[in-house]
């Protein structure tokens, strides 16, 4: 009995432990452009490296400050991220919900054909992509990033939500029907708020696509519409690699997506196990 | 309190025909059940009368008027889900106004038909609750609630007790039944269940493959099945067959004799009147009865139905006799009704 419980109590520490060391296998390039971030300029780049800063510093965020316009390239990532995540919401939830419900091959043709413009390599979409954008006269404009992202994101957006859609019961809006619901009023009141945990878990991943996405935010913008790990790229050129500055413009940039997550990550957990909408 | 006519409906899907020439018409104020084997077109039939799924053919008619493309609110049908389908993330009372607010009704009376609803099934003190915060029965009865509030011309059940449990389904049976005599409005309900059946409906309606093999009051179909396959349906344990050929005058003739376990008494004495002989092959006690399984020399047993009293054993050698008056008579070939003379050969 004693052992046992011991025993046991040794297989958790040693789990924790595991748990632990994994965790930090995965934090560690992040914490090391963090610290890095904070040590003086002249630190960054010492050999040996040092782990921890040998004093707190501002250094290299002053520099990164005066080297590019941060504020308003990290506003560019915000409205197009923002932008493009609501528009392949609103139109991938739609067409996933038809998709979920639908029998009919051409349908599901269609959805598979979404899926083949995702399995596409980025670069070749580029050229074709460019050439529209520059026709439409939206180079180096939000805008013109933004439908780029949320075109991009689509067939990701209707394959997920598809799935949460489809782990809801059709009784369900055929009770909306009954109850005085058209299709559509039956998907906004009834559909929408019991996929809300998936749909969200999907938002998330589709925002942090656009949030991240540099070879369109490369070639589409240049000056007016630059997002931010365009402007961060910018800090290394031919002429001199600021790392010092890269670190905090880096750190600077990932306070957003850590922000979101944190709000949401109970809710993704929810939607990753959902299935449990039985009324 | 909608009277319905269906007029040689048909449904199929595909190729496949899951429908076929339903004729059925139910008077205003009725009590309909549905029942079939498993797949036979029992739900199909109700959703194409509740508006859920098109008609192929043929023509709905609700209260007089052609309904085959009328929206279901338009219909003023509710529907009892098996699932319940009750909305997740509403509380019980948004649940039960959701289709009043649907239909713009002044607040108070939305307010005072839950609150009425709510005081006839038990629900009051649930009333802020999600569903998922509830028993079974309690969201059955949510369930229900849902169809009262909306005063509706019909109600149609799909198979609304059969997630609950046996002392639950009694209860709930019988509070539908209660529900019926107070509101008389017209109500058709799908059913497995023999005894809902039996209980609940003024007319039943046997489905097979997609056909109506008969429509009947409960004790039409118990006494005078239409065809073999009613016979079998309906009555547990099922009928009897016994084949028969008969000569008479003219030609020889095939015909199936049944006779229902209950109809056939059992005696030690092999001198009795007897219809058949045999040896007991096997016993069933259920308690309040005994089912005795006697092998007469066909392929399956005959079963009779005894009171617990009676002792018999396995093995023993007994006498059957049919009640006076209890036999059908089946056409061999076509599995039709024989009126009774034509069975006295
Ligand atoms: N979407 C569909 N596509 C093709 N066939 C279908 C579809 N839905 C139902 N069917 C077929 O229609 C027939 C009738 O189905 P239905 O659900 O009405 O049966 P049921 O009598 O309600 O059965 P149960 O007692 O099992 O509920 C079945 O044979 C079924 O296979
Ligand atoms: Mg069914």
């Amino acid at each position: 009995m004693m052992i046992g419980l011991r025993k046991s109590r040794l297989w958790e520490i040693a789990l924790l432990g595991g748990a632990l060391l994994f965790a930090l296998f995965y934090l560690a390039p992040f914490l090391t452009i963090v610290l890095t971030s904070f040590k003086p300029a002249a630190e960054v780049i010492a050999s040996p490296p040092r782990l921890l800063p040998s004093h707190f510093s501002i250094e290299n965020y002053l520099h990164m400050a005066s080297a590019l316009n941060i504020g308003r390239s990290m506003w560019n990532s915000l409205v197009v991220t923002f932008g493009s995540t609501a528009i392949a919401m609103a139109l991938g939830s739609m067409a996933g919900y038809a998709v979920a419900r639908s029998h009919s091959p051409v349908v599901r043709s269609f959805f598979l054909l979404a899926l083949l413009a995702r399995v596409v390599p980025p670069v070749t979409l580029a050229i074709p992509i460019l050439g529209m954008i520059r026709w439409a006269g939206l180079i180096d404009t939000q805008i013109g990033l933004i439908l780029v992202h949320a075109a991009l994101n689509l067939p990701f957006v209707i394959w997920m939500s598809s799935g949460f859609f489809q782990d809801i019961p059709a009784d369900l809006e055929e009770a909306a029907i009954v109850d005085g619901c058209n299709r559509f009023t039956a998907f906004t009141r009834i559909i929408l708020p019991v996929a809300t945990p998936g749909l969200a878990a999907t938002a998330i991943f589709a925002a942090m696509l656009s949030w991240n996405e540099y070879l369109f935010a490369l070639l589409l913008t240049n000056v007016e519409a630059k997002t931010a790990p365009v402007a961060v790229s910018e800090l290394l050129n031919v002429y001199s690699s600021e790392w010092g500055a890269m670190t905090a413009a880096g750190t600077l940039f990932t306070i957003p997506v850590l922000i979101l997550a944190i709000i949401i990550q109970r809710r993704i957990v929810e939607g990753m196990a959902m299935g449990a909408v039985k009324g | 309190m909608a009277s319905i006519k269906l007029a040689n409906i048909s449904k199929s899907l595909g190729r496949n025909d899951i429908l076929r020439g339903i004729d059925l018409d139910i008077g205003s104020g009725e009590f309909i059940v549905f029942v079939g084997p498993s797949g036979c077109g029992k739900s199909t039939l109700l959703r194409l009368i509740a508006g859920l799924d098109e008609i192929t053919s043929g023509e709905l008619l609700i209260d007089g008027v052609l309904a085959n493309g009328m929206s279901p609110s338009d219909r003023r049908v509710a529907m009892v889900f098996q699932s319940y389908a009750l909305y997740p993330h509403m509380t019980v009372r948004e649940n039960m106004s959701f289709s009043l607010k649907n239909a713009r009704m002044d607040k108070r009376e939305i307010e005072k038909r839950v609150q009425e609803a709510a005081r006839s099934l038990d629900l009051a003190g649930h009333l802020d609750r999600l569903p998922k915060q509830l028993s079974g029965g309690q969201r059955q009865r949510v369930a229900i609630g849902r169809a009262i509030v909306r005063e509706p011309g019909l109600f149609l059940f799909d198979e609304p007790l059969s997630n609950l449990d046996a002392a639950l389904r009694v209860q709930t049976r019988i509070e539908i039944a209660r529900l019926h005599k107070s509101l008389k409005t017209t109500m058709i309900y799908v059913t497995h269940d023999q005894v809902e059946a039996m209980t609940l409906a003024d007319r039943i309606v046997v489905l097979n493959a997609g056909r109506i093999e008969q429509v009947g009051s409960p004790l039409d179909l118990y006494n005078r099945p239409a065809n073999l396959f009613v016979a079998g349906f309906i009555g547990s344990p099922q009928m009897n067959f016994i084949s028969l050929s008969t000569t008479g005058p003219g030609a020889s003739r095939e015909m199936v004799l049944g006779i229902r376990p209950e109809h056939l008494s059992i005696s030690r004495d092999e001198q009795y009147l007897a219809s058949f002989a045999g040896k007991i092959e096997f016993i069933e006690n259920l308690g309040e009865q005994v089912l005795i399984y006697v092998n007469i020399g066909q392929d399956r047993p005959l079963v009779a139905k005894v009171s617990p009293d009676e002792d018999f054993a396995l093995g023993q050698h007994v006498a059957l006799k049919m009640e006076h008056g209890r036999a059908h008579y089946f056409d061999g070939e076509s599995g039709m009704r024989l009126e009774r003379e034509a069975g006295h050969g």
